[in-house]
């Protein structure tokens, strides 16, 4: 019987041997392909060490069409009419670069692990979305996931750069350019408050009279008088902290649990973010806030956020990171409390990105394709819209009602120029602009602060056990400190000595020399 | 076995080892092939080369789960909330399926075995509303009702870290005594119903009957199922530990198993080199557990270890 069982487990180890065999017999087609691709892609690689950019390069129609598998982000639902975009937009593409594209909608919850799984299975994928691309850039550049690309924009992108300006540095890193941004209606959004408009009209509150916290807290006080159920204050997310809207600006950098200073030389700082003055501060309100009731006590497990408790008419307030031009919307008025521009760090312009997967055969038609997005207008309201008066309605201001698109719908700017695309009635409906003209130019004059230390992307190679590791502890402090469901006072330190113990010292030195040489490059 | 004569051994045998073939080759596709992705947790993460020839870093992967100081709070909670799980899981259950069988009328004992089985089959998600019903702060049951009944403050349940072994511990036997049950059922009512009768002929009395006759009858239960959670202490419920908390931070210094910290940290990134090496420790360390007690167990008491 022992016997039996030891030749049983011999011959399982066989064949998990014969299985390994199997799955490496692909291997010699995938390392063909990739022969064939870097035949295919020498002569566009001579063409242009023959530095020859001026003459743009041609686009080769006569080979037979490469087809691109582009992966979008999705909330989850299927889009039953993708066929039909994909038709209008392989007519489109067969005619301009010579490629055809094929959609596949990724459930943004499940991104990383369904790219994880289609790499592992050698799956077909040429361009891939990254969003929020801030969390997956360095990990995807440094596990090969993606391939650099910057010899490619440089032959094909220059609508890409047209458009992007200084936002192409947003894929930048580690010398190389890894991603392509996309560019949004608006690069930053506001900190402040939402006010709910149900309650404002019921006591007759004047959202525009409201200037300073403390004229805040006097509506607090006065709401907690007559509607003592109605939560004060609500971090807008499930997951959010309240003390992120009261704190001024800062650039963290991508990275948790530390904060750029700018010194008064100038010279850029990386300090933890427990001795980040203002964040200290904004801990110290949120705790009086806390204690004086206008948080809800069951802050950290709400399941419901600021923006759907103003729907509900839970509560007065929601402390909201994502304040547009708009005074409010169809629940709320906006009220703002900070005199600064937003802070634009690299992180921000990194919310979405598109990358090129490194199995990816063609990757100059993953570029030419991504620059069709930025130089055509059609092909950017195909994609984000859909097809005319089948998914929207040209209206006769030039707007477009979108409302009959149940069966192709995009919730974020992830395709095209922005500003090449029809303004939804929607939108202009919810700002204070009354035109699609009035609507753009609002948007355009919406300014931000550029970062001193924007283009910074850190590479955390070296330090990635730290990285986890401090990511780990700030997990666990900061939102019960950023909520004031914890006295900041001891807890502040508390949490900076942890992160310590976790290795915050080597994650800041080598950010800090990595910035220092940044710097001096710059 | 092992004295029989080698060369006429195995030929009776040949129908039997036919008939396991089918399940012989599942368990073959299905535990041992897998066990060539252990590799994975050797290697380097690197897409262009494709994920099975990465180059090995050795035990660089392992790193993680060592080098914060979360790594003794996990390894800590896994296996303390897993040995309270063994022992208070088996009192209770034995407790419970011991009075269920002094149970006589047939229609009550269905209806209390279904009522406490009910439990076992709710997903844990549906758990962590009830558990939240009961423990939110400002509208939960406690706070609002029992508490204000005997004039005591209202505790933030999810803010305490003090109270939630107890929770936990309490919402586990909740969930999982109804399984516990049905294994002690199924063999207490396997007891040849003379043992009792002839110990109620000596004059025994009720708790003699179950000292002296139910328990050694169970034993070989008892053991088969210790020895099967040992196997497993290094593997937390997932459900339980991440969703009966409902994210609270303030709780992760009591509910970060190595489960839970292993999703926090790798979900995000889909590093799978680094899931694998949790996956490998953890298999790892309940391997030589399962071997460990299965010695000890052969040492003391022969008959009832496992292999």
């Amino acid at each position: 019987m022992k016997k039996l069982i030891s030749v049983l487990l011999c011959l399982a180890m066989l064949m998990s041997l014969v299985a390994c065999d199997n799955k490496k017999t692909p291997a010699p087609d995938n390392a063909q392909s990739g022969d064939a691709s870097q035949e295919a892609g020498e002569p566009t690689g001579g063409e242009e060490q023959s530095g020859s950019e001026t003459e743009a390069s041609a686009i080769d129609f006569d080979e037979d069409p490469y087809t691109l598998n582009v992966c979008y982000a999705v909330l989850g639902e299927a889009q039953p009419d993708l066929a039909m975009i994909e038709e209008k937009l392989n007519e489109i593409t067969l005619k301009e670069i010579n490629c055809k594209v094929k959609l596949e909608a990724v459930s943004l919850f499940s991104l990383a692990n369904i790219y994880a799984l289609k790499a592992s299975s050698q799956e077909k994928m040429d361009l891939m979305i990254l969003f929020p691309g801030s969390s997956y850039l360095a990990e995807f550049a440094n596990n090969n996931m993606l391939m650099p690309i910057e010899d490619y924009v440089d032959q094909w992108g220059s609508d890409i750069k047209e458009v992007l300006g200084d936002m192409i540095s947003a894929g930048e890193y580690d010398g190389h350019t890894y991603a392509i941004a996309q560019n949004r209606n608006l690069r930053k959004n506001e900190n402040g408050f939402n006010i709910s408009k149900q309650y404002c009209d019921k006591y007759n509150i004047d959202p525009n009279s409201i200037k300073t916290l403390e004229d805040l807290e006097a509506v607090f006080d006065m709401m907690k008088e007559k509607e003592p159920n109605v939560i004060s204050v609500m971090p807008e997310t499930t997951g959010g902290g309240i003390a992120g809207t009261l704190a001024d600006y800062y650039d963290s950098l991508g990275t948790r649990g530390v904060a750029l200073e700018e010194q008064a030389d100038g010279k850029l700082k990386v300090i933890p973010i427990t001795q980040q003055k203002s964040v200290i501060a904004a801990c110290a309100k949120v705790r009086e806030w806390y204690e004086k009731g206008y948080i809800s006590k069951d802050v950290l497990t709400d399941q419901d956020g600021g923006a759907a408790g103003l729907q509900t008419g839970k509560c007065l307030a929601s402390a909201a990171n994502s304040l547009q031009p708009a005074s409010g919307d169809r629940w709320s008025y906006a009220v703002r409390i900070h005199d600064e521009r937003p802070l634009l760090s690299t992180s921000d312009d990194q919310l979405i990105l598109w990358g090129v997967a490194s199995s990816c055969a063609r990757p100059d038609k993953a570029i030419q394709f991504l620059n069709l997005c930025y130089a055509s207008a059609d092909i950017a309201n195909l994609m984000m819209n859909g097809v005319e008066d089948v998914h929207y309605k040209v209206l006769e201001n030039g707007a477009i009602d979108n409302s009959m698109n149940e069966n192709y719908q995009n919730y974020w700017p992830m395709f095209g120029d922005f500003f090449k695309q029809y303004i939804r009635q929607g939108d202009i409906d919810l700002s204070d602009a009354t035109t699609p003209e009035e609507y753009t130019e609002i948007l355009l004059s919406w300014k931000v602060e550029l970062s001193p230390a924007y283009g910074f992307n850190f590479n955390p190679a070296n330090v990635k056990t730290e990285v986890a590791g401090v990511t780990a502890v700030s997990d666990e402090y900061m939102l019960p400190i950023f909520n004031g469901t914890v006295d900041p006072v001891t807890e502040i330190p508390k949490w900076e000595e942890k992160m310590m113990a976790a290795g915050l010292q080597t994650v800041i030195d080598e950010m800090q020399s990595q910035m220092d040489a940044w710097v001096a490059a710059k | 076995m092992k004295t029989k004569k080698k060369k006429t051994g195995w030929k009776q045998f040949i129908p039997l080892y036919i008939m396991a073939l089918p399940a012989v080759t599942y368990l073959i596709i299905n535990n041992y092939m897998p066990l060539y992705g252990m590799q994975l947790a050797f290697r380097e993460l690197d897409y262009s080369k494709g994920v099975f020839r990465g180059d090995f870093v050795g035990l660089r992967n392992f790193k993680f789960l060592f080098a914060t100081s979360d790594a003794w709070i996990m390894t800590r909670n896994t296996i303390l909330y897993n040995l309270l799980f063994i022992v208070v899981g088996m009192v209770f259950g034995l407790t419970v399926a011991i009075l269920f069988n002094e149970v006589r009328n047939k229609m009550a004992r269905k209806v209390y075995q279904s009522a406490v089985l009910i439990p076992y089959f709710m997903s844990m998600v549906i758990v962590s509303y009830l558990a939240y019903s009961y423990l939110s702060s400002e509208t939960g049951f406690i706070n609002n009702t029992l508490l204000k009944l005997f004039g005591k403050e209202a505790v933030a349940w999810y803010s305490e870290p003090k109270y939630w072994p107890y929770i936990l511990t309490f919402v586990n036997i909740w969930k999982g005594m109804g399984y516990s049950l049905l294994m002690y059922t199924a063999r207490l009512l396997a007891i040849d119903a003379s043992y009792y009768e002839a110990a109620t002929v000596d004059g025994a009395t009720k708790w003699q009957k179950v000292r002296y006759i139910t328990l050694p009858m169970l034993r070989p239960v008892i053991i088969m199922m210790t020895m099967l959670s040992i196997g497993r202490i290094f593997y937390s419920d997932f459900g339980l530990f991440y969703q009966i908390p409902m994210g609270s931070q303030s709780l992760y210094s009591v509910t970060t198993t190595i489960d839970v910290y292993s999703y926090r940290a790798l979900m995000k990134l889909g590093d799978i080199t680094m899931s694998s090496a949790t996956g490998v420790y953890q298999s790892a360390v309940g391997f030589v557990l399962i071997l460990t007690a299965n010695t000890l167990m052969r040492k003391f008491s022969k008959d009832d270890a496992l292999f």
